[in-house]
């Protein structure tokens, strides 16, 4: 229920018909419970990132041990001041309380009734209406008929009396709350993976509109992945369509990271890229294998930084051009020129080779040269300047070679390298002096 | 009264403050470009950052490497990223080497449309880690486009270059500094087409290198050792040539 429709007097327990006749354009959706608990899942792992023990409280609590995270923290001030603008950063609403045992916290957060001071978390227990405490119905019911409404005047009574009334469970809870008896919780443990997915409300043809779609789970993602200090390098994303098998995109990042932004920008790129077959109903985020990132030493200007935004352009760039265009060069141990180079894998320290002097463009193909005068015609006559290079080699691999290589100046003063055929003494451009 | 000169050529330096008697001495940061000569005539003595410059080889190949050359050879050996966006051919890796580029920190980005060129290099330019993009157009960019490429540019604070092919006064753009290049024998002339400041139509020659003497580590590229060579290799490639 969101603040608009609250403003107009809807209440949880009323009727669907009340509700709608109070705000005529109302939208009823259905619950979603294990929507619930995935977000409530992933919203803990977030949580580790202020305490090692988190703890689910479910249907929708969660429990954090702060005690030993104060002095980092600099004091409980701050440190609610980081969960709050967290929260807000994920548009989340949520009830907070803190207070020395958990059944109390998590009793103050449910009822939204919490000590002004933390100091004064006894009183404000006693005052506890007992209506809304998270019981079963009988005994709530009960406590009504003998005329109970606040939890300090449960306390006062015997705890003979009540024990027999209401059985064991009840004496154990009050004992908790108070901090008389010892309440040991199982604390969460964090998937090794991040799997997520979404149904969509109605079919999507529209790739743009699955990017609000994305921007969603990645964010989710990034909040997963920040609590664990981890980061990601791939991504697979699962598009599912009615009647066709479904979709997928790999999304590659050159370095792991956890910026949601940046995996943002790829994965549109990657999308508007798409021709999709069908429309979509529901998408899917899988993120298996998960990369430290935390401890990565920064040098003092930031250097490590620069360097994994550089290899998320590269990832960008690919993205939308291909996986070959961009590409990284070095030189091969190679005579023959067209061989001479290489594209090279990313970060490879290519051979360092000494070479004769070489033009700093290669034409991809030789370019047939027409003769005039008996001298290389290429819009213009040329002159060659020295003597041959002779490059004869590869008869054992099928592309044997034999040529004679020149560099040539035309009177406009432009530099070729030229060779000449040995077979067929037929001429060649193969490079510019640029 | 003594600090008074010093304080008014600081003044001076103020990009707000434009002389008539030369060109901009404000003080914006630059790249080393290498040569002597060009130095002399480009504003701040070298490649401005932060801003994207426009090179009008009159045909590709025509020398318009020896001039970039140096420069990105010194921000590669620095370990800054460079990128190399449409060029017309391959850059050729044992000549760029041979250069002084530290090809780790070289990128070739290859485009299929003119489109995507300008959004790769708008990109590249955006990113701090790149220090100078290099792109190659066949057509004309729209004035929009240039001024997009600026700004990317100025958010980056990397040095652009755009290069097309053709007459320097038959295209306009609104880039701050153009140079026109143009082979002529013995050397490449490089003009000043546009600059901050007083305009200089006196082109700047920048000789070819003279003829590398062979060195004693190889005798040509034959005989340069670097593959393992079998028996049978050897016997094949006989020594023939010599570079002068």
């Amino acid at each position: 229920m969101n603040e608009a429709a609250e403003r107009l007097g809807v209440q949880i327990g009323q009727r669907r018909s009340t509700a709608q006749a109070l705000a005529a354009g109302l939208r009823l959706a259905r619950r979603q419970p294990t929507q619930e608990a995935a977000l409530l899942g992933s919203l803990a792992a977030w949580a580790m990132q202020f305490t090692p023990t988190v703890c689910l409280d479910p249907p929708a609590g969660l429990l954090l041990e702060v005690e030993g995270s104060l002095a980092y923290f600099k004091g409980l001030p701050r440190l609610c001041r980081l969960v709050d603008e967290g929260l807000a950063e994920m548009q989340l609403s949520v009830r907070r309380a803190q207070a020395p045992t958990p059944l109390a916290a998590s009793w103050f957060a449910l009822t939204g009734l919490r000590p002004n001071t933390p100091a004064q978390w006894q009183p404000a227990l006693q005052r506890l209406p007992l209506q809304r405490l998270p019981w079963p119905q009988e005994w709530r019911e009960a406590m009504r008929t003998l005329g109970l409404r606040r939890l300090g005047e449960l306390l006062a009574l015997p705890r003979a009396g009540l024990g027999r009334r209401f059985g064991p469970q009840l004496s154990q809870l009050l004992d908790r709350a108070q901090g008389l008896q010892a309440d040991p919780r199982t604390p969460f443990v964090p998937p090794d993976h991040f799997e997520r997915s979404l149904e969509l409300a109605w079919p999507c043809e529209q790739v743009e509109a699955l990017g609000f779609v994305l921007k969603r789970l990645l964010g989710e993602l990034a909040v997963f992945l920040l609590g664990r200090g981890l980061g990601v390098q791939q991504l697979e994303l699962e598009l599912a369509h009615e009647g066709q098998p479904a979709s997928t995109l790999l999304l590659g990042f050159g370095r792991p990271t956890r910026s949601a932004e940046g995996m943002l920008a790829i994965g549109r790129e990657r999308l508007a890229r798409l021709a999709l077959p069908a429309p979509v109903e529901a998408i899917r985020l899988k993120a298996d294998i998960l990369h430290r990132l935390d401890g990565e030493a920064l040098d003092l200007f930031g250097h490590a930084s620069s360097q994994a935004d550089f290899s998320l352009l590269l990832a960008r760039l690919s993205a939308r051009l291909g996986q070959d265009a961009v590409r990284q060069l070095g030189c091969a141990p190679e005579h023959r020129p067209e061989k001479a180079w290489q594209v090279t894998p990313p970060g490879a320290k290519p051979p360092t080779l000494a070479f004769a002097e070489r033009p700093s463009w290669l034409l991809a193909e030789p370019l047939p040269l027409a003769v005039r005068d008996d001298r290389p015609w290429y819009g213009e006559p040329l002159t060659l300047l020295d003597r041959a290079d002779r490059i004869e080699t590869g008869w054992w691999d099928g592309s044997s070679t034999a040529r004679d290589y020149y560099r040539a100046e035309g009177p406009s003063g432009r530099r070729y390298w030229l060779f000449q055929q040995r077979s067929d003494f037929a001429w060649y451009l193969h490079g510019l002096y640029a | 009264m003594q600090a008074a000169p010093a304080a008014l050529l600081d003044i001076l330096k103020h990009p707000g403050i434009w002389r008539g008697d030369g060109y901009s001495q404000a003080s914006q940061p630059v790249v080393d470009c290498g040569h002597l000569g060009l130095a002399g005539v480009l504003p701040g003595g070298g490649w401005p950052q932060a801003a994207v410059s426009e090179i009008i080889p009159s045909r590709a190949g025509c020398g318009e490497l020896r001039l970039l050359l140096p420069a990105l050879a010194k921000l590669t050996q620095a370990g800054k990223q460079v990128l190399l966006i449409a060029p017309p051919h391959i850059p050729y890796a044992p000549a760029w080497q041979a250069a002084g580029v530290d090809m780790r920190h070289l990128t070739w980005v290859a485009t299929e449309s003119e489109h995507d060129a300008q959004w790769a290099m708008e990109q590249a330019l955006r990113e701090p880690a790149c220090a100078a993009v290099v792109g190659w157009f066949r057509q004309p960019l729209s004035d929009r486009n240039c001024r997009r490429l600026q700004l990317a540019a100025e958010t980056g604070g990397g040095s652009g270059f755009v290069l097309r092919e053709g007459r320097a006064e038959a295209l306009s753009s609104p880039f701050a500094l153009r140079l026109a290049v143009e082979s002529v024998a013995g050397g490449v002339a490089v003009r000043v087409v546009k600059r901050r400041g007083s305009p200089d139509t006196r082109p700047v020659f920048l000789p070819h290198d003279a003829p590398r003497r062979t060195q004693s580590g190889y005798h040509h590229a034959v005989a340069s050792a670097a593959p393992a060579q079998s028996a049978a290799r050897r016997a094949a490639s006989r020594h023939y040539a010599h570079a002068a």
